[in-house]
Formats: C-alpha cells, sequence, structure tokens
C-alpha cells in the first residue's frame, strides 16, 4: 500500500487512464491494422433476368464431369440406381425421354436430352431437358425445373423454380418462381388470350395525384359497370365492382378487392392483399406486398410482353386463369 | 436572475425530451431493420414496356471522373431507344466540355448540354431545370458525376414508376473510396447507418424515406408542375422530397439498387459539406415547417417523421446552448434538479447527433453489410461530434441569413479524386 | 428480444440499487483506508444521493493562486491555437481537443475573476457529482441493455457481457471519484466542473466494449445478416 500522497496520485491517476483507455484497445489495433476498408461489394455487371437460374444451370452442367458424379442413364431413373456413397452430388444423364421414380437422392440433378415423366411421389433436386417435362403428382422438385418446351406440374406437387416456354399447373399444385411465355392453371381455358391493349403509364400533366388519379382518401367501392380513364388511387381499402373497366394504374394502400368481370388496363400495386376474382383481366403488372388470391378464368398480361405477379407473401391460382410471364413469390404459391 | 435560471431548467429538459425521441426513433429504425417486416422494393418486376428516360448529370469541372461515369451509363441494360443520357456541362472551366462531347460522338444516345452563357446562373437546380424543358424522357434520373451505377440501376429506379401513387425514387449510395483513409472510411459506415437502416426503416414502416438528388429519379411533369427546382434553396433533394410529400405522391426506396459514389477525403472537405446540407436541409425547414401541419396528404406518422427529419439539422445549434445553459445552471448552483437529466442529454448528445445516427445503428448497418473489423472504429464517430456539431450550427446561422436576406446560394462542390473503377 | 430487454433492464437498475445501498459505501471504506495509509487524512461524510444515503469525503479545494491560473489560460489558449493552426492532427480530432480546452479556458476564466463565488463545497458538489453519476451509470446501463437486446446473441452471453461491462463502470466509478478526490483536493478547484462535466465521456466505454461484442459475433456468423 502506498504511504506518500504522490505515489498514491500515480496510483490513482495510472489505474484511471489505464481503466479508461483500456476498452479503446481494440478500436486502436483496428486503425493501425487497416483491415476490411476495401469498399462494400457491389455486382456492377448484375442484371435481373429471371432466367439467371437457368443460365447458371448451364453453366453448372458445363463442368460436369469436374463437380458431379455423372451416371448415365437409359430410359428410367429410380431409387435402385443412386449409388450408395458419393463424394460429389449426383447428376444422372441421358439422351432421350426418361421416367423418375421414387425419392432420388436430395442433391441429385436429372439432365435429359428428351422428355422427362415423374411417377406419383417422386423427389428430385432438379431438372433440365430441351422437351416436354411432367411433374407426377404429390411430386416434388426441390429448387428449379428448366425446360425448353413445356411443363406440366399434376395435382399436389411442390415445385420452386420453373423456367420454361409454357406452364401449366394443376389443382393443389406449389411453386415460388414461374417464368415463361404462358403460365396456365388446370381447368384451362383456351378462350380470350387477349392481344389488344397496353400498359398504361400515364404521364403525369397535374401537380398533385389528386388532380391525376381518382384519389380516394378513406376506404371507398367503385361502383359496378364504372369506366374509369385514370390511375386510381385508395389510401384505404379499396372495392371495385363487377363489370368496371379502368384505364389507368390501380393503388391501395389498404386491402384490394376486384369483383368478377372488371377490366384493368394499367398496373395494379397495393400496401396488404389483393383479391381478384373470376374472369378479369389485367393488362399490367400485379404487385402486392403481403398476398395475391386471383380467381378462376382472369388473364393477366398479354403474350410477347412480359408482366409479373409479385405476392411477396404469397399467392393463390384458381384454374382457368393465364399468366404472362412471370411469377414470383417469397411465400407460398398454390394452385387452388 | 431566478427567471433565466427557470428558463435554463426549463430549456435542459425541453432538449432532453426532444432528443430521447430522437434516439427512440432511431432503435425503433434498428429494431424495424433487424426484426420487423421488410418491405420490397419493385426490383423484382419484369416488365419489357418501359417509360422514356432521361438521365441528367449536372457536372461542373469534372474532367477527372466525367467519362467513368458516361461508360457506365451507356453500359446500362434500359432500353437504348427509350433513354438518353444528358452530361451537363454547368460552366466547366477545365477539359469537361471536350471529354462529353468527344464521348458522345462515339455514342448516339449521348447528348451534351452545355450551360456556358454568362448570364447563366451555375447551379445543380438550375441545370435540371433548364435541362426538364428539352428532354423527351417521362422519367428524370440523376447521377452526380462521381457516381459509378451498375448495369441495372437506371431500370430498377425506373421501375418505382409503375407505381402510381410514386413520384420518386432513391437508390443507396456505397462509398467507393473508403480505402483511401480513416475518413471516407468512418464516412462509408455513416452511409451504412444512413441507408441500410434509416432510408429503408423508414421504407418498411411508411414513413419519409428521402430523395437524396443522386441514385435518383421524379417524374419530370409532376416536377415541372411543382415550377421546378428552386434556384435559392441549396438542397433541391430535401425539398423535393417534402413537395412530393405535400402533394401526395410517396418516395420509394431502393436498397438494392446501389451506386458508387465518392467522399470528401480530408476532413475540411467533409466540415464544408456538413455545412452546406446543414445550410440546404434548413432552408427547407423554414420553408415547409407550416405546410406540413396543414397538408391533407400526410398522414399522422408521415408528419411525425416529417417533423424530426425538417428538426433533424436544427438539433446541432440547440445543443449547444444546452452545453452552454448546463455550464451556466452549474455556476448558478441550480442544476442539481436536472443533473442526472444532464448526465442522460449528454449521452444522447454524443450518441444521436455527434453523427446523425447512434452508435447501435451505425454498429449494426456495418453489421448488416458484412463489415468486420471496421466495427470496432465506432467509438471514432464519438470524437467527430464537436466538429459535426459546430458545422451544422454554422450552417443553421448561414440558413438564417438566407432566410432573412433571400440572398442567392453558391453551388460549392466536392473535390473529386481519379479512381481507378473497383467494380467486382 | 423483447424479454431479453426486460431481463436487461431489471438486472441494470437492481446493480444500480445495490451500488448505492451496498457497493458504493464498501469501497468509500476501502478508498478512505488507503487515503489514510497514504497521509491524506479526509473524514468521511454522508450524502442523501436519490433518497439513499451514500459516503462520500469532506475535503476543502485547492484554490491556486490567480496568477497561476493566468499562466494556466495562457497556455491553454495557446494549445487551442496550435491546434487550429497545425496540420498534423485532424480536424475532428482538434475540435474534440479544442472543445475540452475551451471549457477549461471558461473554467479558467471564472476561477481568475469569480473565485469567491463559486458555490460549493465538498457536500455540495459530491452530492451532484454522485447524482449524476449514478445517473449516468443507470441511463449508460438502459442504453447497452437496448443495443445488446438488439444484437443478434445468445442470451447467456449477452448476459454476461452486460455483468461484466458494470462490474468493469462501478470499479471504474470508484477509481474515478478517488482521482477527483485528488485532484480537486491537490492539484486544483478548476477540475471541479471539468470532472462533473467530463462524465459523459465515459459513456464511450459502453460504445467501445458494444462494437468489440459485436465485431466478434460477425467472425461467428459471417454473411449470415447479409442483405
Amino acid at each position: 500500500m502506498p504511504s506518500n500522497p504522490t505515489f498514491l496520485m500515480a496510483g490513482v491517476f495510472g489505474l484511471f487512464f489505464l481503466m479508461l483507455f483500456l476498452p479503446a484497445i481494440p478500436m486502436i489495433q483496428a486503425i493501425r491494422n487497416r483491415k476490411d476498408v476495401e469498399p462494400l461489394g457491389m455486382d456492377m455487371d448484375f442484371v435481373f433476368n429471371p432466367r439467371f437460374q437457368a443460365i447458371h444451370f448451364e453453366n453448372l452442367l458445363k463442368n460436369a464431369a469436374r463437380d458431379f458424379n455423372v451416371i448415365p442413364l437409359e430410359e428410367r431413373l429410380d431409387t435402385s440406381m443412386v449409388p450408395m456413397l458419393s463424394r460429389k452430388p449426383l447428376l444422372f444423364r441421358t439422351k432421350g425421354d426418361i421416367t423418375v421414380d421414387g425419392t432420388i437422392d436430395s442433391k441429385a440433378i436429372l439432365d435429359a436430352g428428351g422428355a422427362i415423366k415423374f411417377h406419383p411421389n417422386a423427389r428430385i433436386h432438379a431438372l433440365k431437358s430441351k422437351e416436354h417435362i411432367s411433374i407426377g403428382e404429390e411430386s416434388m422438385v426441390d429448387l428449379w425445373i428448366d425446360s425448353g418446351a413445356e411443363v406440366i406440374v399434376h395435382k399436389n406437387a411442390r415445385t420452386n423454380l420453373i423456367t420454361a416456354k409454357t406452364v401449366k399447373l394443376y389443382k393443389g399444385s406449389s411453386f415460388k418462381r414461374i417464368f415463361a411465355g404462358t403460365i396456365g392453371f388446370y381447368p384451362l381455358n383456351k378462350e380470350g388470350e387477349n392481344k389488344i391493349g397496353e400498359d398504361i403509364v400515364h404521364t403525369k400533366e397535374s401537380l398533385n395525384v389528386e388532380a391525376q388519379a381518382l384519389y380516394l382518401d378513406k376506404n371507398e367501392t367503385i361502383k359496378a359497370d364504372s369506366s374509369i380513364h385514370s390511375d386510381v388511387i385508395g389510401r384505404g381499402d379499396l372495392r371495385i365492382e363487377k363489370g368496371c373497366s379502368i384505364y389507368g394504374s390501380l393503388k391501395a394502400n389498404g386491402n384490394l378487392e376486384i369483383e368478377n368481370n372488371v377490366h384493368i388496363y394499367g398496373n395494379i400495386f397495393c400496401d396488404h392483399d389483393i383479391t381478384i376474382k373470376h374472369h378479369c383481366f389485367v393488362f399490367g403488372n400485379i404487385f402486392s406486398h403481403t398476398y395475391i388470391r386471383i380467381g378462376h378464368n382472369t388473364q393477366i398480361g398479354k403474350y410477347a410482353a412480359p408482366k409479373s405477379i409479385i405476392g411477396i407473401k404469397g399467392i393463390e391460382i384458381a384454374g382457368g386463369t393465364f399468366v404472362h410471364n412471370y411469377i414470383l413469390t417469397y411465400g407460398e404459391g398454390r394452385v387452388v | 436572475m431566478d427567471n433565466l435560471i427557470l428558463i435554463g431548467q426549463a430549456y435542459q429538459i425541453f432538449l432532453l425530451v426532444f432528443m430521447s425521441i430522437y434516439m427512440i426513433q432511431h432503435f425503433i429504425f434498428t429494431y424495424s431493420r433487424l426484426y420487423g417486416e421488410q418491405r420490397n422494393y419493385y426490383h423484382d418486376i419484369l416488365d419489357t414496356e418501359m417509360p422514356t428516360v432521361s438521365v441528367v448529370i449536372p457536372m461542373h469541372n469534372e474532367e477527372l471522373v466525367a467519362e467513368n461515369v458516361l461508360e457506365r451509363l451507356v453500359l446500362s441494360d434500359y432500353p437504348k431507344e427509350k433513354m438518353e443520357i444528358i452530361p451537363i456541362n454547368d460552366h466547366s472551366t477545365d477539359r469537361t466540355k471536350d471529354i462529353i462531347d468527344t464521348f458522345a460522338r462515339k455514342h448516339p444516345g449521348v447528348k451534351p448540354f452545355h450551360r456556358l452563357k454568362e448570364d447563366e446562373k451555375r447551379g445543380k437546380a438550375e441545370g435540371l431545370n433548364d435541362v426538364m424543358k428539352f428532354t423527351k424522357g417521362d422519367i428524370i434520373v440523376v447521377f452526380d458525376a462521381d457516381y459509378q451505377p451498375a448495369k441495372e440501376a437506371i431500370k430498377s429506379l425506373v421501375m418505382g414508376f409503375k407505381d402510381p401513387q410514386v413520384g420518386a425514387v432513391m437508390g443507396r449510395v456505397l462509398v467507393q473510396n473508403s480505402d483511401s483513409n480513416l475518413l471516407t472510411l468512418l464516412l462509408d459506415m455513416e452511409r451504412s447507418a444512413g441507408y441500410q437502416i434509416s432510408q429503408q426503416a423508414r421504407y418498411n414502416m411508411d414513413l419519409i424515406p428521402q430523395y437524396g438528388g443522386t441514385v435518383g429519379a421524379y417524374r419530370k411533369s409532376v416536377v415541372r408542375q411543382m415550377g421546378g427546382f428552386d434556384p435559392k434553396v441549396l438542397a433541391e433533394d430535401t425539398d423535393l422530397t417534402y413537395k412530393m410529400y405535400l402533394n401526395g405522391w410517396k418516395i420509394a426506396y431502393a436498397n438494392k439498387t446501389e451506386c458508387y459514389e465518392q467522399m470528401p477525403e480530408t476532413w475540411a472537405a467533409r466540415a464544408r459539406q456538413v455545412r452546406r446540407w446543414s445550410r440546404g436541409h434548413n432552408e427547407v425547414l423554414f420553408h415547409h415547417l407550416p405546410s406540413i401541419f396543414t397538408s391533407k396528404y400526410f398522414t399522422l406518422r408521415e408528419k411525425w417523421d416529417g417533423l424530426l427529419l425538417l428538426f433533424v439539422y436544427m438539433m446541432p445549434i440547440l445543443l449547444m446552448v444546452g452545453i452552454a445553459d448546463s455550464i451556466f445552471l452549474f455556476f448558478m448552483d441550480a442544476i442539481s434538479i436536472v443533473t442526472s437529466m444532464s448526465a442522460l442529454l449528454l449521452i444522447m448528445a454524443i450518441n444521436a447527433f455527434g453523427n446523425f445516427a447512434p452508435f447501435f445503428q451505425i454498429t449494426i448497418a456495418n453489421y448488416l453489410d458484412g463489415r468486420t473489423e471496421s466495427l470496432k472504429l465506432t467509438p471514432m464517430f464519438a470524437f467527430n461530434f464537436v466538429l459535426y456539431i459546430f458545422y451544422t450550427s454554422r450552417g443553421f446561422i448561414d440558413a438564417l441569413i438566407d432566410l432573412a436576406t433571400r440572398r442567392d446560394v453558391d453551388w460549392d462542390k466536392t473535390k473529386r479524386h481519379q479512381r481507378k473503377n473497383n467494380a467486382k | 428480444m423483447w424479454v431479453d430487454l426486460a431481463i436487461f433492464v431489471l438486472v441494470s437498475v437492481g446493480s444500480i440499487y445495490f451500488y448505492i445501498t451496498l457497493i458504493h459505501h464498501n469501497a468509500m471504506m476501502m478508498i478512505h483506508e488507503v487515503f489514510t495509509a497514504s497521509g491524506l487524512h479526509i473524514e468521511m461524510i454522508d450524502l442523501d444521493i436519490y433518497t439513499f444515503s451514500m459516503s462520500a469525503f469532506d475535503i476543502s479545494f485547492h484554490y491556486n493562486s490567480q496568477i497561476t491560473l493566468f499562466y494556466v489560460l495562457l497556455l491553454t489558449v495557446g494549445l487551442m491555437l496550435f491546434l487550429v493552426y497545425q496540420t498534423k492532427i485532424p480536424l475532428n480530432l482538434v475540435f474534440w481537443i479544442d472543445f475540452l480546452l475551451l471549457l477549461t479556458a471558461i473554467f479558467l476564466v471564472y476561477f481568475i475573476f469569480w473565485p469567491t463565488y463559486f458555490p460549493y463545497n465538498a457536500k455540495k458538489y459530491f452530492e451532484l457529482y454522485l447524482h449524476a453519476y449514478v445517473g449516468f451509470m443507470l441511463m449508460s446501463f438502459i442504453v447497452f441493455s437496448f443495443s445488446l437486446a438488439l444484437t443478434p446473441e445468445k442470451l447467456g452471453k449477452k448476459l454476461f457481457i452486460l455483468s461484466g461491462v458494470i462490474a468493469y463502470y462501478f470499479v471504474y466509478s470508484f477509481v474515478r471519484l478517488a482521482a477527483t478526490l485528488l485532484l480537486v483536493s491537490q492539484v486544483s478547484v478548476v477540475f471541479v466542473p471539468l470532472m462533473y462535466f467530463t462524465i459523459f465521456y465515459d459513456f464511450i466505454l459502453i460504445i467501445y466494449i458494444y462494437t468489440f461484442v459485436l465485431y466478434k459475433n460477425t467472425i461467428k456468423s459471417q454473411g449470415l445478416y447479409h442483405g
């Protein structure tokens, strides 16, 4: 113990500064070392393209021999063909048509030159073919399906990403992201594929939003058979009754409900749920921050001019509906 | 004297309440970004029918960076037939004119606009106003000359206008020269806090994400109807933010639409920048404060956030007064009733306003951005506190003089540094 | 997260309660012992802090001669000017140090011209100081609790960190009090306001520790929260 005020002062002040600066050591180290100082990485060449997965798929298979355990096949793939031990992921390859049966290894990919047909209850990681792919009832493809032609997803089958020319889905099937020229939902409605119309992005001619759009401050309903030639913006819930035609885009800050036989020649944006009932027709994109429900025999987008349906939390689509070209959800997409 | 003491004590309590509100707001923002529901921007929409776009790059003596930004812009994936690129040469006295003219000869989509007449006033607002008179685009996208946009940046920004309620869109800014020195790294970290947390949280919670004047876009017709940009307002971006909301439009924030920018590399330049921002921001405060209360388009929460956002550059001067006040109270032996409170006040001061974001917001933003070693530098922000407080206060005084005299504002610009393209 | 927060706030408040009622008194006894052993004989006094009784010391402030203070003032102002005109130290630090020097200069001017008006004695000063420090610690712990609750880390580990920080602060608070005692009684009365107004600087300890905790977390979960 110090017996002199000078020692005492030296001790106390020493301890004081030590305790004040001790926790600063990591900071001082970081200043001296100067690690982790590079600008945050950013992909300057990234271009949003839903076919990215398919392109990535192509690239992945280019070096198949290096990255995969490649197993040649004839006409059939079933569980007995899966090797017991494999260090690398499996890649089954065939030049012709093939059928898949049973649960294949969870990392297995099937690359076929011809058509692929799933038996019910089969399961695989990913599929690729230039021809027709048919996913059997209750089957499951974990990651992606890429086809140069048509993909048919049967009842209660579960899929993730599909890129194809056309995709048709049966009731009970599920998806997360589909990119195809036409996306149909069984029972298919072959009529009324509309090739007219345009996506209206209005030139805004007025100062405030109210003067250029039908601006609805509270929860409102647009009466049946109305025809509106402007955008419609609802600050609350918005309901469009049957038979209306809206030549502009729709935006609702609450929920949006669109009844039967409504035609919308613009985009639909909504902060909450969008419910579109039956026999409707939407030329533009549909975007909801939550859920989208689309009734039967509705048509979204037009052929060769891709439009998107994006329901961040989930999408439900009923039979007879057609979509051009893109559906995406981060939740679950279901055919009802 | 007793009355003076009473006022001094009341002021401390007022300041404490005011600052606590900011602190709580930033806590809620950070919470929203970490655990709340994230609101997606419209990047995921795939649509080939796009509106016409004019990409405008205001330039004044930008010979070091002019070519870089134009090179990045011509690589854009936006449909060429629907896009024009307009570099505005605003009274440059260096090689900027030659550089953009040479570039335009090689690339037909680039249409330089020279503002060289002596009777024209130099300034970003004037340049943007002039350009709006002849551009073909329905949407104007603005980049500053030191920016490095990615290929899909324009498309991603413009996609937001499919939403009929959106009047302007703002992207995210990343600092390109974070590795130059400690200052630029700290500014990069500060930027992260502002964009990764404040802007995104404001977008999540339906508050007021700010249009930042660059990596942003707006509807030309709407801004023209508003009478264009006010050349007397230095912060044309903040001004536009409030004008949009006052007229019922919303601003969408695209967190994933990133773009590199250069930050000042000396403290003196940074101090000038802070002073300029503060001046511009406070001018907007004086312009728009009353109308926020009366506007029918602002929701209650937008009003609340709008007011807090407006007052943010006024806080430092209030704080300076608060410090002087506490010294006065100390020597008057009258601080005791607010003594523990003033300790709290000072904690808040160092956190919330030393760097416009509390320490946890900065650390977590950079944590989200994947920074590691640099997180340990967050305490350094505490040492910037006095510099910021001083220069923002000076900016506030500038704005007061602007208000009183309606004098013209000068377009000061941050010094550029030539850098290699560090795209990854 | 909210459960974590509630626990942290409870721990913070509880620890401050123990600090006031138990820990502080024992520490003061120890300081008293050390000071006495070093030849500094000071009386212990009881103070009323937030309705609790806490101990401190009865000392007399060391008033320097006006001429000494004047020389120090000249030195301080000189240093301030030197910092402004030099180019080596970055501007942010210059402002930071100058701010501290400015505070010192203001206090020096006060004690040169109006030392007789200085309204504090040891009892009054330590009452103020302890009110401020206890309030400051409580607020620091609560702010730290909020930021810790946000951090994606296991509850047990966070609780351990909080306890560590509290313990460190407690020890530090005694060292700081001892340093203050020595400064105001042995060196100069100018440290009376200075040691009071610099209390808030200590919050930086929390920031040092918090950022280090998060840094450790990034090493473990790199990329997990990216985007």
